[in-house]
């Protein structure tokens, strides 16, 4: 039949061209990879590109610049197939722990989540939906980025990095973090978890930074397509949380575009980082948050407490619910989420902060004993040699790219200037 | 009381809350997780120990009601034993905080939008 031949005329070209694609994209810098993505999606009508989607899901649930709609569309297609794939295996004799539980993850993953939207006769009515994956590894341990809220229509997006022992097994927790930020921010805000890299497996992993400096490249790939599926004047902010802090000034180092960084309960980032200055983050607003106790953020393993930069905004984390040690900055109610509320929606004025040391800090926790310095003196001769026997084993920051200012930056100048401290 | 009683009391007073805001609109529940880790963004193989939940509410038509909104739902709370914090706004984020026995409740509303969103959590078990 002629019109059998044209579909798969089309079909073929489609496919060719998302070949030569990839191929190009590949040399690219991946700001200009996202932003020729992009165009390419935006050259194909709707059902085309959907049933790209369709038979390569493979790529376009991974790839940067594609619309979110399609990666989601790609994501959750790979999810059923690998449900499937996994339920055979069971089905088949195959006895293994960890295929049963990741078959519950899958099962979880899978199940549609509901929101709150007005039915046709005007009234509040619960609707299901698939959840958003904007890109999903099913190998290994696995990597994930997850969306909550919309997108492209959001004047606020921010980006959740969780620290160590997270994988795909533990993506339900760490929605609800992302959970307690969505609705902390509020309906102008677009929540991503992202765990789009290697996270370390437990604390003897952690004390290495290969882990953020491998994750450096990924977390510039995401941004730069997340940059071309939000709006242009959308307020984006990069939340990392203990190692997650690491990696995320790591990103932001190597080209990552962020409007806003905020860090709580960081180990410290680089011994010779003293400073936001010495960050080097042209554009970006940095905040850290330190609560009383944080015996993480104590041991300095990393490098300097960011929150002894001096030129840094330092959150409050005390108000009327108790916010102690390296776990409690994300409590409904607490002033840390508040203020981490605040800096993603851009309202800088209303920001808390604090000065305390850790002195302070840890006679509060347990009264007359001051031990965070202890804490400190104790690390900081064994963070150094371990840092000597990494460098002697080839674990070093890689160069930084000479791309760093991006249109975002360029953005940060005409919103209102943030507090100090 | 376990893991679980707790979250189902956190249910029953959220909805209780919500019920609160429209009269004769009974609140949604849109997230409930079960169990979760409270320091999964520290450590992801940490013990799940608390739960979460999310209800929200709203009149379509109305979108400069939150105040009030949220007020009401408070109220429902001391009613019910809470302690609760008096409204606050903040650029247009209307809000209510109450707490019980280790348990917290947030309530958001925002001006020009109808939703009003309750999330709480129950303390450590």
């Amino acid at each position: 039949m002629p019109t059998d031949y044209l579909v798969q005329g089309a079909t073929r070209e489609r496919r060719e061209r998302l070949d030569l694609l990839l191929a190009q994209s590949c040399d690219l810098p991946p700001e200009a990879a996202a932003a020729q993505t992009r165009l390419f999606f935006q050259s194909l009508d709707p059902d085309a590109a959907y049933r790209l989607a369709d038979e390569r899901r493979e790529q376009v649930g991974e790839l940067d610049g594609a619309p979110a709609a399609l990666r989601y569309h790609a994501n959750h297609l790979r999810l059923l197939a690998a449900w499937n794939s996994i339920g055979a295996m069971l089905t088949a004799g195959h006895p293994s722990q960890d295929l049963r539980t990741r078959l519950e993850t899958l099962e979880d993953l899978l199940t549609p989540v509901t929101a709150l939207a007005v039915g046709g006769d005007g009234q509040p009515v619960l609707v299901d939906r698939y959840r958003q994956f904007l890109s999903l590894d099913l190998d290994g341990e696995g990597k994930v980025a997850e969306v909550l809220g919309d997108l492209a229509t959001a004047d606020n997006v921010a980006v959740l990095l969780p620290g160590m022992g997270n994988s795909l097994e533990t993506l339900h927790d760490q929605s609800a973090r992302g959970q307690a930020i969505q609705a902390e921010a509020g309906p102008d805000t677009a929540t991503v978890v992202w765990l789009g890299y290697d996270s370390p497996d437990n604390v003897l992993q952690a004390v290495s930074k290969s882990y953020a400096y491998d994750a450096a490249p990924a977390l510039r790939r995401f941004s730069a397509g997340l940059d071309t599926e939000i709006r242009p004047d959308a307020l984006k902010t990069l939340i990392g949380h203990s190692y997650g802090s690491v990696v995320a000034v790591n990103g932001l180092r190597h080209g990552a575009s962020f409007d806003n960084l905020v860090l709580t309960g960081s180990p410290g980032i680089a011994r010779d980082l003293h400073s936001v200055a010495d960050l080097d983050l042209p554009g970006v607003r940095c905040f850290v948050a330190r609560s009383p106790g944080d015996f993480i953020a104590y041991t300095q393993w990393h490098g300097v407490d960011p929150a002894s930069y001096p030129d840094i905004v330092r959150l409050q984390t005390a108000g009327g619910v108790r916010v102690r040690f390296h776990q409690q900055y994300y409590r409904p109610n607490s002033e840390s989420l508040r203020n981490i509320g605040r800096v993603v929606r851009g309202e800088y004025a209303a920001i808390t902060t604090t000065d305390t040391s850790r002195e302070w800090e840890t006679r509060l926790v347990i009264p007359g004993l001051a031990w965070g310095p202890a804490l400190r003196a104790v690390t900081a001769p064994v963070a150094l040699a371990y840092d000597g026997v990494a460098a002697l084993r080839g674990v070093t920051e890689p160069p930084r790219p000479r791309l760093i200012v991006s249109g975002r930056g360029e953005q940060v100048g005409h919103r209102p200037e943030g507090p100090s401290r | 009381m376990t893991l679980e009683q707790a979250r189902e009391l956190l249910r029953d007073e959220l909805l209780a809350a919500a019920a609160a805001v429209v009269p004769g609109q009974p609140g949604f529940v849109t997230h409930d997780l079960g169990p979760i880790n409270p320091g999964v963004l520290f450590d992801g193989s940490g013990p799940a120990t608390v739960c979460s939940v999310t209800v929200e509410t709203g009149d379509p038509a109305r979108t400069d009601a939150g105040a009030e909104q949220v007020a009401a739902a408070g109220r429902a709370l001391l009613d019910r034993g809470w302690r609760v914090e008096p409204p606050e706004l903040e650029s247009g984020h209307h809000r209510v905080a109450a707490f019980r026995d280790g348990f917290d409740i947030a309530i958001h509303a925002w001006d020009g939008h109808w939703k009003v969103t309750l999330i709480g959590e129950t303390p450590e078990l």
